[in-house]
C-alpha cells in the first residue's frame, strides 16, 4: 500500500485499528444493505399488487391435443359427455346405444342399448345442469335417466396386480372403468354409471319428437319442469319432482301438473327443430329451422301460453344450434352462416308480448365462417365453445365477448359434439370418428375481464341495455359483473364532496392563521389543528354514521340553510365591524378573533330558524317528500332549482359587485367618513342578498319554464347515509392536512414581501390577497393535492358513512361504494387467485396509482415552490 | 377582481393636508374587512367542529357509564313501561299515530299537539328484557303518557348472558327452591349477602374451565398434531407413527383423571350456584327467576344516593378497562382490545424502528445525493400518503397468503388443510404491515433529525480521528434520538389508530384464541386478536344491537383518542424539546 502523503509531506503514522475499521466495514454494509432493502420494500408494495393483478390480463392459453380415435356405431350422436379428470367419455346414439371410451387411446370399454323393448328411440333432451337425460319414444312414452362418473378408492388390498404395480400418473382398466394411480398410498378408480331409465307416467301417445328436462337439483326430492313436443304438434309441459319408483327401487319422475299447447301453424316450414325449456316451469323456446322461434311462458305449468315470437337469424340463415347457457336464461343461437349470438330475455314496460319481456341479442360472438353444428356451454361459469362444419371451433367467455381461442381439428373433419369439461379445463371435440382434446391453461384462467368488461359498459344477464355494473356475489350460476365505473365514480363523488367542504374551509383558515391571527393564538391553533390530522378515521366514521346522519337527516333544511347563514353571519359581521369608530376598531383588533368567533353561534342559530321556515314556505314542510317528488309541493320543481341557483347567483353577484359596482362608487365613498362609507357598504351588501335572492328565483322560474328539474340529476331521493354525510365527515378528515400545508406554505412566502406591501401603504388584506397568495400559490395547490390524495383513499368513513350500493348517481343525498370501502367489504370473502381476487388487488392498485401520482405532483409542485420562495 | 384591489391612484400633490385625511378614509373598501371575517369565520368553523367533537365524545364517554334514575310510564292504552330515558327528540308524528289511540285519548293528545304546533317529544326507554319482549327499547310519546313515577325498588339487572339487562322488581329471593326472602327489601338483603360468593364462583369456574381443561386440550392437541405429523412427514418410518400414537394415548390417559377432577369441580360449583336465585316481577306483571350466577351487577337506581352511583359508575369503568365484553359485545369490558392493540403497536415499533432508521440513515449520510436519493425521497414521502387498505390489500396477500401460506406449507403441513398457522389474518401480519405503512413516517423524521445536527459537530468529530461510523455512533445518533423518537411516536400513533387495513389482515369480532396466555410461548403472534378501531366500527356498526351498545363505544372511542392524542402530545413535546436543545446546543 502506498503511503498516504498529506500536503505537509508527512506520511501516516498512526493507523485505525481492526476493530474500527471493522465497525466502519459493517456499519457501512449492513446499513446499505439495510436501507436499500427497507426502501425497497416498500416500494415493492406497488410491484406485487401489480404482480398479482396482471394475470387477470393475460392471454389463456389453449393447446391442442392429438386426436384419437373412436369407433363409431353409424348412427347420430345424441349425447356426449365425460368425466372431470378427462378419463372416460360417453357417447349416446340415435339407436340407444351407449359408448364408453378411454378419452387418452380411445379404447372402447362398453357399449350397450340403454332401452329394452320395441319403442323406437325419437328424442334426447340436451345437456342441462343437471346429470338427467330425458328420452322421448315413438310410441309416446318418455324415459328419464342419469349418466354419472362414480370417483371410489379402492385400497391396495382390495386390487389385482396390475393395479398395484402402477407407478404414480398411470392408468389402467379395472372393473369397467379407469383406475389412476395418484399417490404412492392413493388410488383412484373412475367407472360410469348408468341410473333409472323408468318410463314417467303421462298420458301421451304419439311420438316424441323434441324433449327437455330442467331440474332444479340433484338432491332426492327436488322439483323440475318437462316439456316435450309430440308429433300431433302439441306442446306438454309438466311439473315433476323426483321420487323412487315402488316397483323397480330406481329413481323416477312423479308428475305434479301437467298442461298443453297447441303451437302456432307455419306452413311451409315443417316442423320446430329445437325445443328448450328453462328453470323450473318458467319458459319453453321452440324454434324452426329457420330461425322462427317461439317463447312459451310457462309459470302456471297447467295453462302455457306463446309469449312471444321472434327469430334468430336475420337474412335468411338458418338456425343450426341452439343451447343455453349456465342458469338457462341466456340463449346462444348459431346459425349456417357460422354466426352466433347471444339472447335473453329483458323487461320491457311498454313492450307488446304477454309478459311485458323481449327477447334481445345481446352479445354477438362472431362468425365461424361455416354453418355452426354444435354449441357447448359450460356447467360453472358463462363459457361456450361452438364447432362448424368446417372442422373449427372457437371458445368464447359471453358476458365480455372474450374470445378465449379459435382453433380448428387437425383434420379437419366436422365438429359433430363439443364439450366443456367439467372443470373448465378442455374443450372436448367430437368428430364423427375422433376425439380431440384441447387443454385450457387455468393457471391464470380469468376470462370474464378483459379492459373492456372493467371499464365499458357490458351488457349483462337481464339487463335492458349494456351497464356499468359491479357485483360480484351471488349465486352458483350468478353473472358476476365488474364493472369499475361505479367504483370509481363514488370514489370521485366522496372526494368531489369532501374537497368541496374541506377545501375553502381549510385554505380561508390557513390564510387567517397565518396573515391576521396573532401570533400567540397562532401558537395554540396551529398544533391543535395539526392533532386532529391523527384522529384515528374510525372514529369520524363511527360519528358520522350514528350521530351526524341521524341528526342531519332530522334537521336537513337547517344544516342546508346553515350552508348560507353561517358565512353570511360572518361577513355580516365584518360589515357591522366597519361601523366601529376607527380607533375602537384598532384597539379591539388584536382581540378580532374573540368576536368572529362569538358569530358563529348567531350563524348556526340563524339557520335553525331559517332553515324550517325556509322549507314550509318553499317545499310545504317536507323537504324531503319535495326530493321523493311528493308532498304538496312536490309537483314543482321551482323551489328546488331557486335553492340550487342561490350560490351560483351569489358568486355572480360578488364578482358584479367587485367589478362594476365598487369602481362606481369609490369616487364617492372617498369624500364621506367612515361610518357613513360603513353603511353604505352595509346597504350594499343587504342590496346584494336581494339581488341574489330575486335573480336565483327567477332563473329558476325560466329553467322550470325550460322543464329542468334538479331532482334525478344533482339532488333526489334522499337516503340516510348519503353524500352530503361523508362529504361533511371527509371534509373534516382533510380539513387539518390541508390546513397545515397551506399554512406553513403562506408561512414561508418571505417576511421581507409582506413588509415591502405594507410599507408601500397596501392594507394586510391587499397584502394578503396580492401579494402572499400568489407567490404561494404553487404551495396551496400542492397542500389541495395532497388532501385530494386522502380523501380518495380514505375507508372507514366511507365505509360507515354511506351504505356502500355501487350506484352511478350524481345525487348529493344518495349513498355509492368507493373502491377503497369494495376492498374492505368484500376482500375477506375473496378466494385467493380467484377472478375476484385479482380484480380487488386490481382496486387497490387503481388506488396506489391515483395517490402516488396525486402525491408526486404536489411533491414536485411543493420542492419547486420551496425553491423559488428561497430565491426571492 | 382587479380593479378594486388596484390601490387608489397616486393622488396630486395636494397643498391641502384635508384631502390626504379624506384619502385615508377611503381605504375602508382596501381593508376587505367582511372578506378578512369570512376568513376567521373559517377558522372558528374548523376550531368548533375540532372542540366540538372532542366535547361530545369525552361527554358522552364519560357519561356512558352513570346510572340513570328508573322511570316506570304508564300509558294511554293500559301498557307499563320501565327504563332508563337512553335519548329524547322532538318529532311530528302522523296522523295514523294519534288515530291508533284508544277514544279517549285522542281529543287531548291532538289538542296537546295543537298547542305544540304539530309537535310532541318522545323518549327513547332502555327496557331491556330482551329474553321476554324480544326488543331493547321502546319510544314513548308525551301525548301517550298518563303517569310517570320512579318506583323505589326498580332493579336495575346486568347480566352475563346476551340477552343483555333486565329491569324489574325484586320479589323473593330463592335458596334450593325455596323461598327464603320475601318482599323487596328482603329479597335485595339476601341477595346482597350472597351475591359476591355467587360471583367468586362463577371466577372460579371460569378458571378451571379457561386455564385448566384449556391446558388439558392444549396438551392433548399437540399429541394429536404429533401424530398428524409423524403420519405425513414424507419418508417418516410405521414405528414412528406407532411411538406418536402410544404417546396420544398415554397424554389422554394421564390427563383423564385431573380432567374427571376439574369437571366434577366445576359440576360441584355450578350446582351450588344454581341454588341461589332471585325472582324478579317486570313491570307488567310477569316473573322472572334470574340465578345469581348470571347477574354480573344489581342496583336499585333510585334509591341510590350520589355515592351510590358513583360506586356503580367506577365499579363499571373498572369493569371496562379489565374485563372480557360480554352480551355480544355490547356490555361489559375491553381489555382484550386494549391489550390487543397495545402489543400490535409495540411490535410494530419493534419492526418499524430499526428499519426505519437505517433507511433514514442510508439516505441522509451514506447514499451519494443525486437524482436518484431525491427521487427515492420523493417515492417514500408519497407512500405515506398511500391509502392504509392498499397496505391492507398487499399485507393480506403478501404477508398471510404467500408468506405465511408458504410457512404452513412447509413446517405445518400436518395440521392439513383449512387449520392455517400463519398462513390467515394474525398479530404478526398486522404489526408487519402496520410496520410497512409507518415505516416511510420514521423515515422521514429520522432524516430530519439527521439534518439538523449541526455539520461543525461532525466535522469536529473528524478532526479527532473518528471514523463514520463512529462520529455516528457518538455524535450523530444521540443529537438525533428525541427525533427519532418523536418519528417512533408518531408512527405508532398512526399505526394505533389505523383500522382499514387491519380488517383485512388480523382482526376478528371474537378473537379466536387470546393472543396472550398462560401457554407456552405466551405470546402468539400467529392468532387474531380484538382491537379498539375495529371494536368502534364492529360494535356500532354491525351488531344487532347497535343502539344498545352506543355508549359503550363512545367510551371506547375516547380511550382510542386519549391513546392516539397521548402518543402525538408525547410527539410535539419531544419535538419541542429537540427544538430547544438545539437553540442552545449550536456552536
Amino acid at each position: 500500500m502506498q503511503p498516504t502523503r498529506s500536503f505537509t509531506g508527512h506520511s501516516r503514522r498512526r493507523v485505525s485499528r481492526f476493530s474500527v475499521r471493522l465497525g466502519e466495514f459493517l456499519s457501512r454494509w449492513l446499513i446499505t444493505v439495510g436501507g436499500i432493502g427497507t426502501i425497497a420494500a416498500v416500494i415493492a408494495v406497488g410491484v406485487f399488487l401489480v404482480w398479482v393483478a396482471a394475470p387477470l390480463f393475460r392471454p389463456i392459453t389453449v393447446t391442442l391435443g392429438k386426436p384419437v380415435p373412436v369407433a363409431a356405431p353409424g348412427t347420430r350422436l345424441l349425447r356426449f359427455g365425460a368425466d372431470e379428470y378427462q378419463l372416460l367419455g360417453w357417447s349416446i346414439y340415435a339407436d340407444g346405444t351407449l359408448q364408453v371410451v378411454r378419452l387418452d387411446t380411445g379404447k372402447e370399454l362398453d357399449r350397450r342399448k340403454l332401452f329394452e323393448g320395441d319403442a323406437k328411440l325419437t328424442a334426447c333432451s340436451p345437456p342441462g345442469d343437471t346429470a338427467d337425460i330425458a328420452f322421448g319414444f315413438d310410441d309416446g312414452t318418455v324415459r328419464v335417466g342419469r349418466v354419472r362418473f362414480q370417483t371410489t378408492y379402492p385400497k391396495e388390498e382390495e386390487v389385482d396386480d396390475k393395479v398395484r404395480a402402477l407407478a404414480p400418473g398411470e392408468t389402467a382398466e379395472y372393473r369397467g372403468g379407469l383406475v389412476l394411480r395418484q399417490s404412492d398410498r392413493e388410488l383412484r378408480l373412475q367407472a360410469i354409471e348408468v341410473e333409472g331409465g323408468d318410463a314417467v307416467k303421462l298420458d301421451n301417445t304419439a311420438a316424441v319428437e323434441l324433449i327437455d328436462l330442467s331440474m332444479g337439483g340433484d338432491e332426492e326430492d327436488s322439483a323440475g319442469f318437462l316439456s316435450y313436443l309430440a308429433a300431433d304438434g302439441k306442446l306438454h309441459t309438466h311439473a315433476v319432482k323426483r321420487g323412487v319408483s315402488l316397483a323397480t327401487g330406481n329413481p323416477v319422475l312423479k308428475v305434479e301438473a301437467s298442461g298443453e299447447l297447441a303451437l302456432p301453424a307455419r306452413d311451409g316450414h315443417g316442423k320446430p327443430a329445437h325445443l328448450l325449456a328453462a328453470g323450473i316451469g318458467d319458459s319453453v323456446f321452440v324454434a324452426w329451422d329457420d330461425g322462427h322461434c317461439a317463447r312459451v311462458q310457462a309459470r302456471n305449468v297447467e295453462e302455457p301460453k306463446v309469449a312471444e315470437e321472434f327469430h334468430f337469424t336475420n337474412g335468411g340463415a338458418k338456425l343450426t344450434a341452439l343451447a343455453f347457457l349456465i342458469g338457462k336464461a341466456t340463449l346462444l343461437a348459431g346459425d349456417d352462416t357460422g354466426r352466433v349470438r347471444a339472447w335473453f330475455a329483458v323487461n320491457k314496460a311498454d313492450a307488446a308480448t304477454g309478459d311485458r319481456q323481449v327477447m334481445v341479442a345481446a352479445h354477438d360472438l362472431g362468425s365461424l365462417g361455416s354453418p355452426v353444428t354444435s354449441i357447448a356451454t359450460s356447467g360453472r361459469s358463462r363459457m361456450a365453445a361452438a364447432g362448424a362444419e368446417s372442422g373449427h371451433f372457437r371458445l368464447v367467455y359471453v358476458t365480455s365477448e372474450n374470445d378465449l381461442a379459435d382453433l380448428a381439428a387437425p383434420d379437419g373433419a366436422p365438429v359433430r359434439a363439443l364439450l366443456i369439461a367439467p372443470k373448465d379445463n378442455a374443450v372436448l371435440v367430437r368428430t364423427t370418428d375422433s376425439i380431440v382434446t384441447a387443454a385450457i391453461d387455468t393457471s391464470h384462467f380469468h376470462p370474464e375481464i378483459t379492459p373492456a368488461s372493467l371499464f365499458l359498459p357490458v351488457w349483462y344477464e337481464g339487463y335492458d341495455r349494456p351497464r356499468h355494473v359491479w357485483q360480484t356475489t351471488g349465486g352458483d350460476s350468478y353473472e358476476p359483473k365488474y364493472g369499475f365505473w361505479p367504483l370509481v365514480f363514488g370514489t370521485l363523488k366522496a372526494t368531489f364532496y369532501s374537497l368541496l367542504m374541506g377545501v375553502p374551509l381549510a385554505l380561508l383558515a390557513a390564510v387567517y392563521t397565518s396573515e391576521f391571527l396573532h401570533p400567540r393564538a397562532k401558537a395554540v391553533v396551529k398544533p391543535t389543528v395539526e392533532m386532529m390530522a391523527s384522529l384515528p378515521s374510525v372514529v369520524l366514521g363511527f360519528l358520522s354514521a350514528l350521530v351526524l346522519a341521524p341528526f342531519v337527516e332530522s334537521w336537513l333544511a337547517a344544516v342546508l340553510a346553515a350552508v348560507v347563514t353561517v358565512p353570511g353571519a360572518f361577513v355580516l359581521g365584518g360589515y357591522v365591524w366597519q361601523l366601529l369608530p376607527e380607533k375602537v376598531g384598532l384597539r379591539l383588533a388584536r382581540y378580532r378573533f374573540v368576536f368572529v368567533a362569538a358569530v358563529l353561534p348567531l350563524g348556526l342559530a340563524a339557520a335553525a330558524l331559517v332553515g324550517p321556515v325556509l322549507e314550509r314556505l318553499l317545499f310545504a314542510g317536507d323537504l324531503k317528500a319535495w326530493l321523493d317528488g311528493k308532498g304538496a309541493a312536490g309537483g314543482d320543481p321551482t323551489p328546488g332549482t331557486f335553492v340550487l341557483l342561490a350560490p351560483v347567483a351569489a358568486l355572480v353577484t360578488f364578482v358584479l359587485l367587485v367589478q362594476f359596482v365598487n369602481p362606481l362608487l369609490r369616487p364617492t365613498v372617498m369624500r364621506l367618513g367612515r361610518l357613513e362609507n360603513g353603511l353604505i357598504e352595509l346597504v350594499k351588501f343587504a342590496a346584494a342578498a336581494v339581488f341574489v335572492v330575486a335573480a336565483a328565483y327567477a332563473s329558476a322560474l325560466l329553467l322550470t319554464a325550460a322543464g329542468f328539474d334538479p331532482r334525478g340529476s344533482v339532488v333526489g331521493t334522499y337516503v340516510q347515509r348519503n353524500a352530503l354525510i361523508v362529504g361533511f365527515m371527509m371534509g373534516f378528515a382533510i380539513i387539518p392536512i390541508i390546513f397545515t400545508i397551506a399554512e406553513d406554505a403562506l408561512s414561508a412566502v418571505p417576511e421581507h414581501l409582506r413588509s415591502a406591501s405594507l410599507g408601500c401603504g397596501a392594507t394586510p388584506w391587499q397584502t394578503a390577497t396580492r401579494v402572499i397568495i400568489p407567490t404561494a400559490m404553487s404551495g396551496l395547490f400542492s397542500a389541495v393535492m395532497v388532501g385530494l390524495g386522502r380523501a380518495v383513499g380514505e375507508t372507514m368513513i366511507v365505509l360507515m358513512g354511506t351504505g356502500n350500493t355501487p350506484l352511478m348517481d350524481f345525487n348529493i343525498f344518495n349513498g355509492f361504494k368507493t373502491l377503497s370501502a369494495n376492498i374492505a367489504t368484500e376482500m375477506p370473502d375473496a378466494v385467493v387467485g380467484s377472478t375476484h381476487y385479482r380484480t380487488l388487488f386490481l382496486c387497490a392498485l387503481v388506488l396506489f396509482a391515483m395517490t402516488f401520482v396525486l402525491n408526486t405532483v404536489a411533491e414536485v409542485i411543493r420542492q419547486r415552490f420551496r425553491r423559488r420562495a428561497f430565491q426571492l | 377582481m382587479s380593479t378594486t384591489t388596484v390601490p387608489p391612484p397616486p393622488a396630486p400633490p395636494a397643498p391641502h393636508p384635508p384631502a390626504r385625511r379624506a384619502k385615508s378614509r377611503s381605504a375602508l373598501l382596501a381593508h376587505g374587512l367582511p372578506l378578512v371575517w369570512l376568513n376567521g369565520g373559517a377558522l372558528a368553523v374548523c376550531l368548533a367542529m375540532i372542540l366540538g367533537l372532542l366535547l361530545l365524545i369525552f361527554y358522552q364517554g364519560f357519561v356512558s357509564f352513570w346510572p340513570g334514575p328508573l322511570v316506570e310510564v304508564r300509558t294511554v292504552d293500559g301498557k307499563v313501561y320501565l327504563g332508563e330515558v337512553s335519548r329524547t327528540e322532538t318529532y311530528r308524528p302522523s296522523a295514523e299515530v294519534i288515530d291508533a289511540l284508544p277514544e279517549a285519548a285522542r281529543a287531548k293528545a291532538r289538542a296537546e299537539l295543537q298547542n305544540n304546533g304539530g309537535l310532541a317529544t318522545r323518549w327513547q326507554l332502555r327496557t331491556g328484557n330482551f329474553d321476554l319482549t324480544q326488543t331493547h327499547f321502546h319510544w314513548v310519546s308525551d301525548f301517550e303518557i298518563v303517569s310517570e313515577t320512579r318506583p323505589e325498588w326498580a332493579l336495575v339487572v346486568e347480566r352475563s348472558t346476551d340477552d343483555g339487562r333486565f329491569y324489574g322488581f325484586p320479589k323473593t329471593f330463592l335458596r334450593d327452591g325455596q323461598e327464603e326472602a320475601t318482599g323487596p327489601e328482603a329479597a335485595w338483603a339476601k341477595y346482597n349477602e350472597y351475591h359476591p360468593a355467587a360471583l367468586e364462583r362463577v371466577a372460579q369456574v371460569e378458571h378451571l374451565r379457561k386455564k385448566e381443561l384449556g391446558r388439558i386440550n392444549d396438551r392433548r392437541n399437540d399429541a394429536r398434531l404429533q401424530v398428524a405429523k409423524a403420519e405425513m412427514r414424507p419418508g417418516s418410518s410405521p414405528s414412528e407413527v406407532e411411538a406418536a400414537r402410544a404417546e396420544e394415548q398415554r397424554v389422554i390417559e394421564s390427563t383423564a383423571p385431573a380432567e374427571q377432577r376439574i369437571k366434577e369441580e366445576i359440576a360441584s360449583l355450578e350446582a351450588e350456584n344454581a341454588k341461589y336465585q332471585l325472582k324478579l316481577e317486570t313491570a307488567d306483571g310477569q316473573e322472572k327467576l334470574l340465578p345469581l350466577s348470571v347477574i354480573v351487577r344489581a342496583y336499585p337506581a333510585n334509591r341510590l344516593g350520589f355515592w351510590g352511583k358513583l360506586g356503580v359508575y367506577l365499579s363499571r369503568w373498572w369493569e371496562f378497562v379489565s374485563a372480557e365484553p360480554r352480551g355480544s359485545n355490547t356490555e361489559g369490558g375491553v381489555w382484550p382490545a386494549i391489550l390487543g392493540t397495545s402489543l400490535m403497536t409495540v411490535l410494530m415499533s419493534l419492526a418499524v424502528t430499526p428499519f426505519g432508521v437505517i433507511a433514514a440513515l442510508y439516505l441522509r449520510e451514506y447514499a451519494r445525493a443525486g437524482v436518484a436519493v431525491s427521487a427515492v425521497r420523493i417515492a417514500v414521502n408519497n407512500l405515506a400518503g398511500v391509502p392504509s387498505i392498499v397496505f391492507g390489500v398487499f399485507g393480506l396477500g403478501f404477508f398471510c397468503y404467500l408468506v405465511g401460506g408458504s410457512i404452513d406449507r412447509t413446517f405445518f403441513y400436518y395440521k392439513g388443510a383449512g387449520n392455517a398457522t400463519f398462513g390467515a389474518p394474525g398479530m404478526l401480519w398486522a404489526s408487519l404491515t402496520l410496520a410497512l405503512l409507518t415505516v416511510p413516517v420514521v423515515i422521514v423524521a429520522t432524516e430530519e433529525a439527521l439534518a439538523a445536527v449541526p455539520r461543525s459537530m461532525r466535522e469536529g468529530s473528524y478532526a479527532c480521528g473518528a471514523s463514520k461510523w463512529q462520529t455516528i455512533r457518538r455524535i450523530v445518533l444521540p443529537r438525533a434520538m428525541p427525533g427519532v423518537l418523536t418519528g417512533v411516536i408518531l408512527a405508532m400513533a398512526r399505526g394505533a389508530g389505523e383500522v382499514a387495513p387491519l380488517m383485512l389482515v388480523g382482526v376478528l369480532k371474537t378473537a379466536s384464541g387470546k393472543v396472550v396466555d398462560g401457554n407456552f410461548p405466551y405470546v402468539h403472534a400467529d392468532r387474531s386478536f380484538q382491537h379498539l378501531g375495529f371494536l368502534i366500527y364492529d360494535v356500532g356498526f354491525q351488531s344487532q344491537n347497535s343502539e344498545a351498545a352506543k355508549p359503550l363505544v363512545f367510551t371506547i372511542t375516547m380511550l382510542l383518542i386519549v391513546l392516539v392524542a397521548g402518543l402525538n402530545l408525547g410527539a410535539m413535546w419531544l419535538r419541542g424539546r429537540l427544538r430547544s436543545k438545539y437553540a442552545a446546543g449550536q456552536f
